[in-house]
Parts: structure tokens; C-alpha cells; sequence
């Protein structure tokens, strides 16, 4: 059936006001408060054979997730009879999935009992069980230490929650009843959006409901297709390094050549590295989804969010690489690999585009997560807090300071809440100057945060770039932003640096966290110098870096100074030296 | 009491509506008047002297009017353009950069090619003393009153206008920050000091600092701003009063709409909105309703329960700052008159966010623009009247319209009119989806709803919406573009008060928890005194803050004097269940705030409104096209003030009036409801 326009617009607004609506109601009837504040999770509506038609737009590392493992929900239920009351569940990395704490929910929606459409979700659970509290782990050896491994199976029948299903999983994983309480919340939306469908059957009829869905991503796929014809032909690689495997290896290379023909995008990650031994493998649904995410910021970053542009997009995945390894290997923090290969992939499109390209961004998520007593009740509880640091610079302007990048999106705990929750107190939350990597347009600066223990913690503290050489890359003469840096300070002022390690904090511990600054864009010495003396001023360069590096000419800062533009940094700032140049 | 006359001054962007009511004469008197955003004060008292109010004749207050309210988009505009005051900001050390940090979420998730967003203050105006409170709110490291002026004297030397003090864990314990703010007032006389804690007393460093500045950046314009007005007003009407909306729906004195109050007004003109369509569909007997508010640009939606707009605490401003204060949650999509319809790569057609705004406007304007708009297919359909708005004040080309929706048409591959109808099918379901998201947010039903249409354009678009989301009615107000001048008359006084109340369940007295509502009580009672509100006209309403424990976010769970805790953790679970679907009785919960909203009620008799006894004929016929399905039809168009009360309006048709035009579909019918609105339902399911 060939569709007029007017039907797919307006069917598409109402698939996507769907799946915004399912989200909404996920996060409002969520338990825990990684979906409810800090939305990691997705909502989104399918065809039948399981491409993605609309889908919420909270965090990219969910980006086409759902449509890889639809296809292994379908292929297990075989010819079974499908029912409305039906509701299928799978958070199985083998079979489509990213990592175990992704549960992913799924119901049909079926007329006369024929299969229309699908709708589902996928939410971060806060622990499926496993070596760790919260299931990652850098030194699992195997997906079997990373908790409960849940096939496509199905949960509810003909509307009757199993709970047999339910009880199972909860006497596995340590906070049943949020795990309980988010799977219901879960279904709930789903359920919600199946509604939706059943109504919008009732308005479009199945034919014209179906062909409107199949347009829309025809539509999404000229979009992106158009998109892609308007850059220039050509072929890159560009390679990006894990610090190690998780368990002290030498670097882990992946390696990634693009090729842009016509309208169409192939990537091939071949001559990466073999899986891994430790937990920082990328499931191949994992590796799409950074490839995906690079795909759209490249070439349309406000295209819709739908499957149709995956169509244009032709990867390779070497089986039993890190993007890509076999069972049964360990993935769990497959989103420390996941966000090198999204920097790799801007790489090599700004090698093959320099004048759009981006330098490097701070990749390495550096994260703690460790067990302790509440300050008030003494229960367990388990503190955890990821840290961004800076983006990289682009022809158009300097990177962003201290945020969460690429195929992430998460809020950083905050210094008050933690004290209140966790026996732990915040001292610095800052950002870092002279992080940025210098250039035309700077790099994104790094962040700090120093954390003191004031009861035991036990838990694991880690980060990924912390290696000068893997530190963001520069472009265009730019030059390199800082590598992060992990410190713990012990009350007897003995002090060590770490990467990735299991530790035990006790009273009066310090960890001093700084992460990475982004790349700078350009040659440094063409940086506008009101900018480089804005940067003086505010503290973000110092003087050493502005006369050095950026070459600012000492006589005119000191002409500036005289009429007052450059000012004395009120409060305690480190570092830089600029109270000389105003007398 | 004398006379009682109020008026009603909504500023908006291309007009100042101005409104007079005479609950005695029942007389309402209207103008509207072109805003002067340069001289806003001007535009005011422009728009006042055309209500020809008797000046006081000196025959006592016979002609008196009673007082002011004024709806204003000043703090609205400051947030949305960043015209913000220099400030200083003083912090604990170590959290100078939170300001500039915040989440470290970023604005868009795809754009590699973003810049930084300049922070609400600069990073060498940030400076930090060294201090730090606990969070049980002890000491952990003392100021030094030498540092402290020392940081003062510097900002002050940068020329700041005012300066922000948000401190770590101020809301546990406000003495360092009080002290600082006393040591900088002390070297700056004049100088306006805000300090977090007297703003926002709820945990979570990044939003309370962020509001603690909006505050002192917005303080030295607006404190101008509605000090000249009270000014003038007082030249012009001595005696009257001036009141304020504010975010929350209620109203303020002047005196509480400036200094540690003036962020509140960010939401002024919106939440007049949402009260004014709550109080037209109350005058009709519903008590849940979805306001929509639809002008040249966007469209705003509000969700009313029981009579009561729902509101939040926390909102974010458009350069992505969270802002800390009690407003009635408002879903604004770039959905308008004005919205641009365009192609995309791909083909697919799509209607806004951007809008052609009033200048150069739509297509059939007649001035410069080019582009296809919703009012050009308005139009070109026949639903505006070919004679132009504001009877004929400003008038309507077709051809240009027709010209504009054939270009698009020819992208499309379709013929112009149902390239119209497809911007009006399109723009229709994405006002849908945000009314469901809106409604989503809560899990209301919309079945159990009514909208309230406003603004010139709400009409145009509200019974379709309606019917698309089955929902119970709709009712267009007597003046949908006066929505919310009429809104700023129906709103009480209101002071919203919170204190934190940190324990598990149980740990606290039940007596602890009557004393600390009992001492808000006893502030709010002063308040409502110095605002004027006699002792009888005073309402308290309590909330207590719970949440179970490990969570972050809590609950607002009503309570009333004299409640033990059981009962509150009672209610608490249900909420939880009705709120989240899900409750675990089982779990520890913990006491986190106390709260008490104080209303100063404002009495608003019902107006009746003057409505012809015999029903008004059609005064024209046209062709009008409704939808696709039924194509061109011969509609009967009414004019709005010829319509008694009872009267019914059948499908198709069409209602003019000088500010709007409703659309009554094919299967729909209007029944005139004695307060003068417009009560449409479904007469059939088709």
C-alpha cells in the first residue's frame, strides 16, 4: 500500500508521542532511582518483524538495542501461539542484549490475532547478581560472574504474571523487591503502549497502520541516505586503546576503518583486539549502538529516532574480538569499550572530513561503586558515582567542560545527597585548569572531585584513560587534552595511585578522582586572544600555558591589565599566577 | 467594603490585555493595548487609562478600583534571553565550579559541534571561603569574618550589581551563610545580597545554589521594575493595591514579589493562564480540566485536578538551569499560528517549532513571509473568515496562503488542500501527544477531563484535540484571548513555606512535627497579616515531605493538625501506590520536610455575564473544510455575542468573535453554558 504523507506524518507524531508517553510513565512508576533520576533506560515502539518506529531520546547507549534483541524474542517463541496478555522478558548479552543489569521487556500487539507491532523497554536493573554489588565488574572472568542470565522468556500469560518467574529471579540478585517493582513498572508501560497501538488500530485499520510504519522508515532512510550523498566520498581508520583488560594487561586495540560510498556508511571493526579476560568486553549490541550514535552525530544529528537509518549502515563485527566475542566472556562493563569506540569512530570521520572534525573526548568514566552503612539507619547501602570530564574542540567552537559524553548522559551524585545517603563527604566538586588540550577552539576541562570517607567502604574504584598516550587526541595541530588520574590519600597520609582496583576505605580516607580533559581543535597560537585572555582571567589556563603555549604576548596582558580587564581571581584558586599581572 | 472593582494587567509579548471587572455592576471592560517592551510601565498604564476608569472624583471611593494584578513575562523574558544582572556568587570552598558543572548532563545528546553555555556567573566572579557545615549541620570548619570581607571587597571591585551566597548544607544549619550575608550588606549598604537558604531549604547543592543566583541576577531588575510600577500606580489610583502573579498560581503583594521573591515570577504569565481556564471550567461544574493555551508560537498545557492546577518544585529555565520554586507545571510545544510547515530530507512532513511569530507572520499576512503556516491553512480551508481577524482590523490574503501551501503541496505530491488539512492533521497530533505526555506525567485519565481552550488560536484547535483523546468536552471561555488577564482575578494570595524535618518514621515526635508546622503556621499567619488578609480569610494546608529510605525523591502527602505519624505513613503508601502503581508497606520510610501552603483567600463572586434571551441566527454560510473525510462543507457561522445562554450550536459550524474563532466539527455540538462558555461535545462517534 502506497501511503500519502499526511497519514505517515501524523501516525508518526502519534508513534512517538507513544513512546514518550511509555517513558513517562516508566520513570514515574520505576522503583529505583537509577531509572527514575538518573533515566537509564528506553522506551520504543516496533513492527512486526522488530525494527524500531519510535523511540524515546534519554540516553544514546540505547540506540537500536531493543531492535537486536526483538529478533531473538521472535525466533524463540517460534510458531507459539502469541495472546494480548502475553509479555516477553531477556537480558541475555548472547542473544542481543547489551549487558546483564539491561532487562528488556517486550508485548505483542495483535489484531484478530495476527502480530501488528511490538512494544517494549529496556531499564538498568540495580543488581541481577554476580561477583559485584550492581553486577559490573572490570575483573570478572566470565559472564557467569555478572548475575542472572534471563533467555526470551515469557513472564506473563495471557495476562497472569508468572510468578514462579519473579521469585526465581529474586532469591538471585540482592535488592529484589526494587528488581521486582521496576519489572512492573516495566510491563505497566509497555502495557500502556500496546493500549496506544490497539487505539490507533481502531482509528488506521492494520493495513494502513503498518504501511504508515513501513514508510516512516523508508522516509528516516532517504533522510540519512540524503544526509550521507552530501559528503564527500572516502575511506579512514583510526585505531583507540583500552588502558588494559581489566586485570593489568598490556593496551587493548580496536581498530576501526569507515568507508562513505554514495549514501552509504560501511564500518568495519576489524583488527581489534581478541575478547578480553576481564569484564570490559562490548557485546555486539553494544558495539552497533556506539556505532549508530556516531553515524547520527556525524552526518544528522536531529534525524528521527527510528531504525530507518540503520539501514544505510553496513558494520562488521570480527566474532571473538572485543566488539564481538564469544560466549561466554564477560561484558558487563562493556560501556568503558563502548565509549572508546564512539571516540575511535569521531577520529576516523574527522580524518576524513578535517573540517568537521572533533577532537577526542575524556572517555574514561571514571567510577566508584563500593558497599557501606547508611549514616542514619546502618543498613547496607552501595554509594556509586560516574564522573565525565571534558569534550573535545570543533571548528565551530571549544568543547564542553566537564560532562558525561558521547553514547552516556548520567548526572553526577550530588555532594549533598551523598553525605545525607552515604557515609561519605565530598570536599572539591571542580573543574580542573590547564586540562583542556590547547588549541583554536580548547578542549572541554576535566573535573575533580575529592571524596573522604568517614565510615568503611568496601568496593571497587576505577577508571579507563588513565595512560598520558590514550589521553583525548588533538586535531588539526591541536593538541592533546589530560589523562585521568585516580589517588587515594589514606588517613595515615600514605598515598597510592590506582586504575582499576578492589579496595577497602576507612575513616578518614581520601579519594581524589580527576578525570580527563578534552582535545584541543587547531593550531593553539591562533586561539583569539580575547579568548585566551578570557581563559586567564577565569582561571581555566594558566599563565605558563597562555605565554607558552597559546604565545600571548606578556606586554599586552599587562597593557590590558592596566585598564582593568584582567582581573585578580577572587577566592581560593590555585594554580595560576595572574595576580602578578594586575598591580 | 466599597465598591468592588479589580483590574487585570497580562503583559504579553505582542499585546498587554487589560480587564476590569465590577462585581457589583457585573460589568466587564476590556482592552488591549501593544506591549512596549522598552517601557512595559507605559503600556500598563496606557492599557488601564482605556478602561476609562472614573478618576476619583473626589467623592470619596465610589469609583475606587480595589486593586492590580498583573501578569508580567519580565522575569519570563530575562530567563529566556539571559538579560541577567552581574553578580557575585560566595560559596564553601572546594564548590566554587558547581554553578558551572551542574549535572555535567549535556544540553544536546548527537551535537559533537556544541559550545559551552555561558554559566549564570562567571568563574572569576565565584569565590569561595573557607567554611563547611555538615550534613547534620555542625560545624565542621569555621568562617573567618577577615576572609569573608576580603572576598567581598574583591567582588565588589569587579562591579558587581548584587551577590548570591549559597553555602554547603545551609538548609541543615544557615548560620555561616547569615553571617556572611551580614558581612557583606555591612561594606555594601544597598547593595541586593540573597543567600540560598532564605530561597530554597531542600538538599541537592546544584539546584539550590543555581536558584540562589537566578534570584540575585533577576533582584536589581525586577525590584526596579515593579517599584516604578507601584509608583506609578500610586500617582495615577492612590489606595489601590498592586498584586503580582506568581509561578505557584496564587498571588503576591508587591512586597512579595521582589528581593528573595523575584525568580518566583518566572512563570507569572503561564500560571495566569492555567488558573484562568481552571476558573472557566469550574464556572461550567468541571473540576479536572486541561488548560490550552495556544498563541502565534507555541502552545501551553496545564493539567487542573479537583480544582487545583498540578504543580512541582523543581523546573529548568531555557539555558538548562534548574530553578527551585513552587509552579504550576506548564508543557509548552513550538505549536502555534504562526508554526512553519516544512519537508524534510527524507521526505517527511513536519509542522514547527519554528514559527513565522507576528512578524513577518504567516503567508496571508501580506507582509514578507513566504513560508506555509498553520493560519495559512486555517484559512485556506475557510475556517478563518476571508474578511480577516479583529473584524477586518488585519487582514488576510488567501492567494498568498494558497501560494505558500502549494509549494509545499508540490514537495509532498499531494493537491493544496489536503496539504493544508495534513498541517492541521499533523500540528492537531503533536498538541495530542503533549497532552498526553502531560496527563502521563500523573497518570491521569484524559477520558475524565475537559480542555479549556485559550488564546486566539485554542479555539481553532480544541474540539478536534478533544475528540482525538476521547475525552469528556470542551469549553471555550467568553474571551479565550483574555484567559489570562481573567486568570490574574480569579487567583487567592498564596505563600508557599517548608522547613526540613530530617528522621525515619517514628524517631520524631509526634509533637516535634505539630511544633514545626505550628511555627510555619505562625510566620504565614504574619505574612498574610502584613499582606493584608483579615484572620478569616486565612486557609493553612499541610504536606509532609516522606519518602522511603534509600530514596532520593519524596512525596507530598497532605496531613492536618493533630494527625499521629501512623496515619501519615498510611496515606504515604497509598499515594505511592497511586502514584508510582506500586507501595512496599514494609519498608522504613523517612520524614524529610514539612510543608504548609497558606492561602489568603481573595473572594471572586461568579459573573454573570449578559447573554441575549433569544438565540442568536448564523449570520453567514460558507464552505468550510472541517476534515479529509468529510470534505467541503456548507458551515454555519455564528457571531460569538449573539449566543444566548442554552443555546446549542450544531456541527458544522463556525463561531467568530473579535479574539477568536471556535470550529465546531461535523458531529460535534456547542452548548452556550450561563457563565457564558462554550460547552462542546461529541454528538456521535463516526
Amino acid at each position: 500500500m502506497t501511503m500519502d504523507p499526511v497519514t505517515v506524518a501524523v501516525i508518526a507524531s502519534s508513534l512517538q508521542a507513544t513512546a514518550q508517553e511509555m517513558s513517562e510513565a516508566l520513570r514515574r512508576s520505576s522503583h529505583s532511582p537509577i531509572i527514575r533520576e538518573m533515566l537509564d533506560y528506553s522506551c520504543a515502539v516496533f513492527t512486526a518483524d522488530g525494527e524500531t518506529v519510535a523511540q524515546d531520546d534519554l540516553i544514546p547507549a540505547f540506540l537500536g538495542t531493543m531492535a537486536s534483541t526483538l529478533p531473538h524474542v521472535i525466533a524463540a517463541i517460534g510458531d507459539a501461539p502469541l495472546r494480548d496478555g502475553d509479555a516477553y522478558m531477556t537480558n541475555d548479552p548472547y542473544r542481543g542484549g547489551t549487558h546483564t543489569p539491561d532487562i528488556q521487556v517486550f508485548v505483542p500487539v495483535l489484531h484478530d490475532g495476527r502480530l501488528v507491532a511490538w512494544c517494549g523497554n529496556i531499564a538498568h536493573h540495580s543488581d541481577v547478581g554476580g561477583t559485584n554489588p550492581g553486577s559490573e565488574g572490570y575483573a570478572n572472568s566470565s559472564i557467569f560472574e555478572e548475575g542472572l542470565r534471563i533467555p526470551p522468556i515469557r513472564f506473563s500469560d495471557d495476562g497472569t504474571l508468572n510468578d514462579a518467574v519473579l521469585t526465581l529471579i529474586g532469591n538471585n540478585i540482592r535488592d529484589p523487591a526494587s528488581t521486582a517493582g521496576d519489572l512492573r513498572a516495566q510491563l505497566a508501560a509497555a502495557k500502556l503502549g500496546q493500549r496506544r497501538l490497539g487505539e490507533a488500530i481502531a482509528r488506521y485499520g492494520t493495513g494502513k497502520l503498518t504501511a504508515a510504519m513501513d514508510a516512516v522508515l523508508d522516509q528516516s532512510e532517504r533522510r540519512i541516505r540524503a544526509a550521507i550523498a552530501a559528503r564527500r566520498d572516502g575511506v579512514a581508520t583510526a585505531e583507540g586503546w583500552l588502558d588494559d583488560d581489566g586485570l593489568g594487561s598490556d593496551p587493548v586495540r580496536i581498530a576501526v576503518a569507515v568507508e562513505v560510498r554514495g549514501d552509504r556508511v560501511a564500518v568495519d571493526l576489524t583488527g581489534t583486539d581478541p575478547q578480553m579476560r576481564g569484564g570490559l568486553n562490548v557485546s555486539a549490541t553494544a558495539a552497533r549502538a556506539s556505532i549508530i550514535f556516531a553515524v547520527k552525530a556525524i552526518f544528522d544529528p536531529d534525524g528521527p529516532q527510528n531504525g530507518g537509518a540503520m539501514r544505510a549502515v553496513d558494520i562488521v563485527l570480527p566474532e571473538g574480538s572485543m566488539v564481538n566475542p564469544r560466549f561466554p566472556a564477560a561484558v558487563s562493563l562493556r560501556h568503558l569499550g563502548v565509549q572508546r569506540l564512539a571516540d575511535t569512530l569521531v577520529r576516523a570521520f574527522g580524518d576524513l572530513y578535517p573540517e568537521h572534525a572533533t577532537a577526542g573526548a575524556f572517555v574514561g568514566f571514571s567510577s566508584l561503586a563500593a558497599a557501606c552503612r547508611h549514616p542514619r539507619a546502618g543498613n547496607e547501602v552501595v554509594i556509586q558515582d560516574d564522573l565525565g570530564g571534558g569534550m573535545g574542540g570543533h571548528a565551530g567552537g571549544d568543547g564542553l567542560d566537564a560532562v558525561d559524553v558521547y553514547l552516556g548522559n548520567v548526572q553526577m551524585l550530588p555532594a549533598e545527597i551523598c553525605e545525607l545517603q552515604y557515609p561519605v563527604r565530598i570536599v572539591r566538586t571542580e573543574l580542573v585548569p590547564d586540562s583542556g588540550g590547547p588549541g583554536q577552539f580548547r578542549g572541554g576541562l576535566a573535573l575533580r572531585r575529592v571524596y573522604e570517607f568517614l565510615d568503611e567502604a568496601d568496593g571497587v574504584f576505577y577508571s579507563e584513560q588513565t595512560r598520558d598516550q590514550f589521553a583525548p587526541f588533538g586535531v588539526n595541530g591541536g593538541r592533546a587534552g589530560t589523562a585521568a588520574r585516580l589517588e587515594v590519600e589514606r588517613a595515615d597520609g600514605s598515598r597510592e595511585e590506582l586504575t582499576k582496583r578492589r579496595l577497602t576505605m576507612l575513616p578518614g580516607d581520601r579519594l581524589v578522582t580527576t578525570t580527563g580533559g578534552g582535545g584541543g581543535y587547531g593550531d593553539p597560537a591562533r586561539r583569539e586572544r580575547a579568548a585566551v585572555v578570557r581563559d586567564l582571567e577565569e582561571g581555566k589556563v594558566s599563565l605558563r600555558v597562555a605565554l607558552d603555549v597559546y604565545q600571548l604576548d606578556a606586554a599586552a596582558i599587562a597593557a590590558r591589565g592596566s585598564d582593568g580587564h584582567v582581573g585578580v581571581p577572587v577566592g581560593s584558586l590555585d594554580g595560576t599566577a595572574f595576580t602578578s599581572i594586575r598591580r | 467594603m466599597t465598591a468592588l472593582r479589580r483590574i487585570g494587567v497580562d503583559t504579553g509579548g505582542t499585546f498587554t490585555d487589560c480587564v476590569l471587572i465590577d462585581y457589583e455592576t457585573n460589568d466587564i471592560v476590556v482592552a488591549k493595548v501593544p506591549s512596549r517592551p522598552r517601557a512595559p510601565h507605559e503600556a500598563i498604564m496606557h492599557g488601564i487609562g482605556e478602561l476609562a476608569v472614573p478618576a476619583d472624583a473626589g467623592d470619596g471611593a465610589a469609583h475606587r478600583v480595589e486593586s492590580v494584578t498583573h501578569g508580567t513575562t519580565i522575569a519570563t523574558n530575562a530567563v529566556i534571553t539571559g538579560d541577567f544582572a552581574r553578580i557575585g556568587f560566595i560559596t564553601t570552598e572546594g564548590f566554587r565550579d558547581v554553578l558551572e558543572i551542574g549535572t555535567q548532563m549535556r544540553p544536546k545528546l548527537y551535537d559533537l559541534h556544541q559550545s559551552p553555555r555561558a554559566p549564570m556567573v562567571a568563574r572569576r566572579l565565584r569565590a569561595e571561603v573557607s567554611e563547611r557545615i555538615s550534613a547534620t549541620g555542625e560545624v565542621i570548619a569555621p568562617l573567618d569574618r577577615d576572609e569573608v570581607e576580603a572576598v567581598a571587597r574583591r567582588l565588589l571591585d569587579e562591579q558587581v550589581e548584587a551577590i548570591a551566597i549559597g553555602c554547603m548544607f545551609s538548609f541543615a544549619n544557615a548560620e555561616h551563610e547569615e553571617r556572611i550575608q551580614e558581612i557583606v550588606e555591612a561594606i555594601a549598604p544597598g547593595l541586593y545580597v540573597g543567600r540560598s537558604s532564605r530561597i530554597s531549604q531542600e538538599p541537592r547543592e546544584y539546584p539550590r545554589f543555581a536558584t540562589a543566583a537566578v534570584n540575585a541576577a533577576l533582584a536589581p531588575r525586577i525590584d526596579a521594575y515593579i517599584r516604578g510600577l507601584e509608583e506609578r500606580l500610586a500617582e495615577h489610583a492612590p489606595g489601590t493595591r498592586l498584586y503580582v502573579m506568581q509561578s505557584n498560581g496564587g498571588i503576591g503583594t508587591a512586597e512579595r514579589s521582589v528581593g528573595e521573591h523575584v525568580h518566583r515570577l518566572i512563570l507569572s504569565g503561564p500560571a495566569a493562564g492555567v488558573m484562568g481556564g481552571a476558573r472557566a471550567a469550574a464556572e461550567c461544574g468541571f473540576d479536572d480540566c486541561i488548560t490550552f493555551d495556544v498563541g502565534g508560537t507555541s502552545a501551553d498545557v496545564g493539567v487542573v485536578t479537583g480544582g487545583r492546577p498540578r504543580t512541582g518544585i523543581e523546573m529548568e529555565l531555557p539555558n538548562g538551569v534548574p530553578c527551585k520554586l513552587p509552579h504550576i507545571e506548564v508543557e509548552a510545544i513550538g505549536a502555534g499560528g504562526g508554526s512553519i510547515a516544512w519537508v524534510d530530507l527524507g521526505g517527511a512532513l513536519n509542522v514547527g517549532p519554528q514559527s513565522a511569530g507576528a512578524d513577518p507572520g504567516p503567508a496571508c499576512y501580506g507582509r514578507s513571509g513566504t513560508e506555509p503556516t498553520v493560519t495559512d491553512a486555517h484559512l485556506l480551508l475557510g475556517r478563518l473568515s476571508p474578511r480577516g481577524l479583529v473584524d477586518g482590523g488585519l487582514e488576510l490574503d488567501v492567494e498568498r496562503a494558497r501560494e505558500a501551501l502549494a509549494a509545499l503541496a508540490g514537495k509532498l505530491g499531494i493537491d493544496t488542500d489536503a496539504a493544508a488539512l495534513g498541517v492541521l492533521a499533523l500540528l492537531e497530533q503533536n498538541m495530542a501527544g503533549a497532552i498526553r505526555r502531560a496527563a502521563a506525567r500523573h497518570g491521569d485519565d484524559l477520558r475524565d477531563f475537559v480542555l479549556v481552550a485559550g488564546g486566539g488560536a485554542g479555539p481553532l484547535h480544541a474540539v478536534s484535540v478533544m475528540r482525538s483523546l476521547g475525552m469528556a468536552g470542551a469549553v471555550i471561555p467568553p474571551h479565550p484571548g483574555l484567559l489570562s488577564a481573567l486568570g490574574l482575578l480569579a487567583a487567592h494570595l498564596r505563600h508557599d513555606r517548608v522547613t526540613p524535618l530530617l528522621g525515619l518514621t517514628g524517631t520524631l515526635s509526634d509533637d516535634a512535627i505539630e511544633d514545626a508546622f505550628a511555627a510555619l503556621e505562625g510566620e504565614a499567619a504574619l505574612a498574610l497579616a502584613e499582606d493584608g488578609v483579615a484572620a478569616e480569610d486565612r486557609r493553612f494546608e499541610r504536606l509532609l515531605d516522606l519518602r522511603y529510605l534509600g530514596q532520593e525523591y519524596t512525596l507530598r502527602v497532605p496531613t492536618a493538625a493533630g494527625e499521629s505519624q501512623a496515619e501519615v505513613v498510611a496515606r504515604f503508601h497509598e499515594l505511592h501506590e497511586r502514584t508510582f502503581g506500586h507501595a512496599a508497606p514494609k519498608e522504613q520510610t523517612e520524614l524529610v520536610a514539612a510543608r504548609l501552603v497558606a492561602i489568603g483567600v481573595r473572594a471572586a463572586p461568579l459573573i454573570e455575564q449578559a447573554l441575549p434571551r433569544e438565540p442568536g441566527a448564523p449570520y453567514d454560510r460558507r464552505r468550510v473544510t472541517f476534515d479529509a473525510a468529510s470534505g467541503p462543507v456548507e458551515a454555519a457561522i455564528y457571531q460569538r455575542e449573539r449566543l444566548a445562554a442554552e443555546q446549542r450550536v450544531d456541527g458544522p459550524a463556525v463561531i467568530e468573535q473579535l479574539d477568536s474563532t471556535t470550529l465546531i466539527p461535523v458531529g460535534c455540538h456547542a452548548v452556550v453554558h450561563p457563565s457564558g462558555s462554550l460547552v462542546v461535545t461529541v454528538s456521535e462517534e463516526r
